[in-house]
């Protein structure tokens, strides 16, 4: 279960806002926290708390397919994200580095307490006493998210294939 | 569709800017050698020759790397251009073949008929490890195109066209399949052009239909065996569109983003501080002939900057034996290196606060060309050369007055 704080961004937010091109060389992750978001709220980063979630609108992640985005974003303290829709490799990398992501229109104003459980599905604002349930990932998927991102998943994997073939025990 | 697979891939891809990183997560991994090193590709185009000390470091990184791996397809500064222009060009990408990249316009090679999926370092590290990745099945999106588009517009402004009636979002994590009388006519530049901007609609992966045009290209390109793989008439496909282009006029997609395309006689005739040509949107041959025929006996505006990078050396010596770089050395322009040029907003051309940049690559995201307080206005080749004349946003008609040849 994740709680913390919304934060509110709209539709289209471009993962040249989320990370700017020009930090996209930074392999220390505390920087890579400190820019999160820097093309749209500079700032932010120092204010969120560990579990605070991102709420975003339609398409939220578009443009290039840099991964250092999402890992900003989950250094930079944020435990889920929430968006009405996202651009596909995005939500793809933040499953990847072990970030939970849904997909909802479930309504939020920044400030408001929520609680997610990526595994049900289930957003509930605790501000305003309401409840959400969103189709949950796709079981592969939320194996690799909730044992922390593809990396552990595939280590396990080694020598064998990546995706368990029918028959496999 | 919806099924989730594990893939077997063709050809795993990246640039060198990100390649350090891929690195590090195979290393992370645990993974000793790469699947087949005859079948990764790391192409120096993002930032190289190298921009800052950094960029030269992570290059020792990643030649280091190949050579412990047996990479031969390391493609380093003198052979490189745009990683999707020269990927194709090194035979690399074929009809039916799985392509994985790091880098979001990968399905660029859908151009030629080839799957290509973009995706980040850690999936990329994966793939290179296993020659597998995760992947969903897309639903489909049939989309064809008829018609002759007016004077001047070609390739991108359909793009822009499709963005604009699709939306950022339309196609997301869906496979498009383009079709039609349209892309049939054109030769394999204006192909990958189109393919190239389906990222721009969010979509998965895209390709256009193959044919004889695909074929000649890749004849002498690509020596194994191909087959010219296309979905069934009576395929289910989740969405069907027919756009009719007959006519269109040029398109500028407005700052911020590549789906805001008016006709450029509606774009306002802001003031253009610095054009760029080039990318994997824009820079290859064809895009140069018709730069170069409307740049052709005229001046760059003095208040206007104009930037011109080939997509890849291929695209340049070509474009040098026709006398293309010629016309724009005279009209004022500099030429740069083959590869990325600013299109990513790293080096050789980026904006200023306040500046408007107008360039024929594909996105114009907040600070995609450098400072977040500049406007980045988005065209194809022809509106790019004629504002870059003009000094502000212009249509080849008010300064050149004839088609090209
Ligand atoms: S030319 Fe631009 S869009 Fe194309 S690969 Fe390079 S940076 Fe990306």
């Amino acid at each position: 279960m994740i709680e913390g704080a919304a934060w509110i961004l709209g539709d289209n937010v471009s993962t040249d806002e989320i990370l700017p091109g020009r930090y996209m060389g930074l392999t220390d992750l505390a920087a890579l926290a400190r820019h999160a978001l820097e093309g749209i709220a500079p700032g932010l980063p120092a204010r969120i708390a560990p579990g605070d979630v991102l709420v975003g609108g339609r398409n939220f992640g578009t443009g290039s397919s840099r991964e250092q985005a999402p890992v900003a974003l989950r250094e930079a303290g944020f435990g889920a994200i929430v968006a009405v829709s996202f651009a596909r490799i995005f939500f793809r990398n933040c499953l990847n580095v072990g970030l939970p992501v849904l997909w909802s229109a479930a309504e939020a104003r920044e400030g408001d307490r929520l609680q997610i459980d990526p595994g049900s599905g289930t957003i509930r604002n605790m501000t305003r006493g309401t409840e959400h349930v969103v189709a949950p990932l796709p079981a592969f998927a939320q194996a690799i998210v909730a044992g922390g991102g593809l990396m552990p998943y595939a280590r396990g994997r080694l020598g064998r294939t990546l995706v368990p073939r029918a028959g496999e025990s | 569709p919806g099924q989730i697979v594990g893939a077997r891939l063709d050809v795993v891809v990246s640039d060198e800017l990100s390649f350090p990183e891929v690195v590090e997560r195979f290393r992370e991994l645990g993974a000793e050698r790469v699947f087949d090193p005859a079948r990764v590709c790391v192409i120096a185009d993002h930032e190289n020759p190298a921009r800052t000390i950094e960029a030269a470091d992570r290059m020792v990184v990643t030649r280091a790397f190949c050579r412990e791996q047996g990479i031969e397809h390391l493609v380093d500064v003198g052979q490189a251009g745009v990683m999707h222009v020269t990927l194709a060009e090194r035979g690399l990408v074929a009809p039916g073949e799985l392509i994985l990249g790091y880098d979001s316009h990968m399905l660029t090679a859908g151009g030629a008929g080839a799957l290509a999926v973009g995706v980040g370092a850690t999936d990329a590290a994966v793939a290179l490890a296993f020659g597998e990745a995760w992947l969903r099945v897309p639903e489909t999106v049939r989309v064809t195109i008829e018609g002759s588009p007016g004077p001047w517009a070609g390739p991108k402004d359909v793009a822009l066209l499709l963005c604009r009636q699709l939306g950022q979002d339309g196609c997301v994590y869906r496979a498009v399949e383009i079709d039609g009388s349209y892309p049939a006519g054109l030769g394999m530049d204006g192909r990958f052009t189109l393919a190239n901007m389906a990222i721009e609609v969010g979509a998965k992966t895209v390709a256009v239909r193959p044919d004889e045009t695909t074929a000649a290209w890749l004849a002498g390109r690509v020596e194994r065996d191909w087959e010219p793989v296309w979905s069934d008439a009576d395929a289910p496909v989740a969405v069907a569109h027919v756009v009719d282009v007959s006519g269109l006029e040029p398109l500028v997609a407005l700052p911020h983003a590549p789906d805001l395309g008016v006709p450029v006689g509606q774009a306002g005739g802001e003031r253009v501080d610095q054009v760029f040509i080039g990318t994997c949107t824009n820079g290859r041959l064809e895009d140069l002939r018709v730069a170069a025929s409307v740049l052709r006996g005229r001046r760059v505006h003095p208040r206007t900057r104009l930037v011109v990078v080939p997509a890849s050396p291929e695209v340049f010596r070509a474009a040098l034996a026709e006398g293309l770089i010629a016309t724009f050395l005279e009209a004022g322009a500099v030429v740069g290196p083959a590869g990325c040029g600013p299109c990513a907003g790293l080096h050789m051309g980026v904006l200023a606060d306040g500046e408007v940049g107008m360039a024929t690559s594909s996105r114009n995201f907040p600070g995609r060309m450098g400072s977040r307080e500049s406007r980045l206005l988005v065209a194809g080749p022809a509106v790019a050369a004629a504002s870059a004349v003009a000094g502000r946003v212009a249509s080849p008609d008010e300064v050149a007055g004839e088609e090209p040849e």
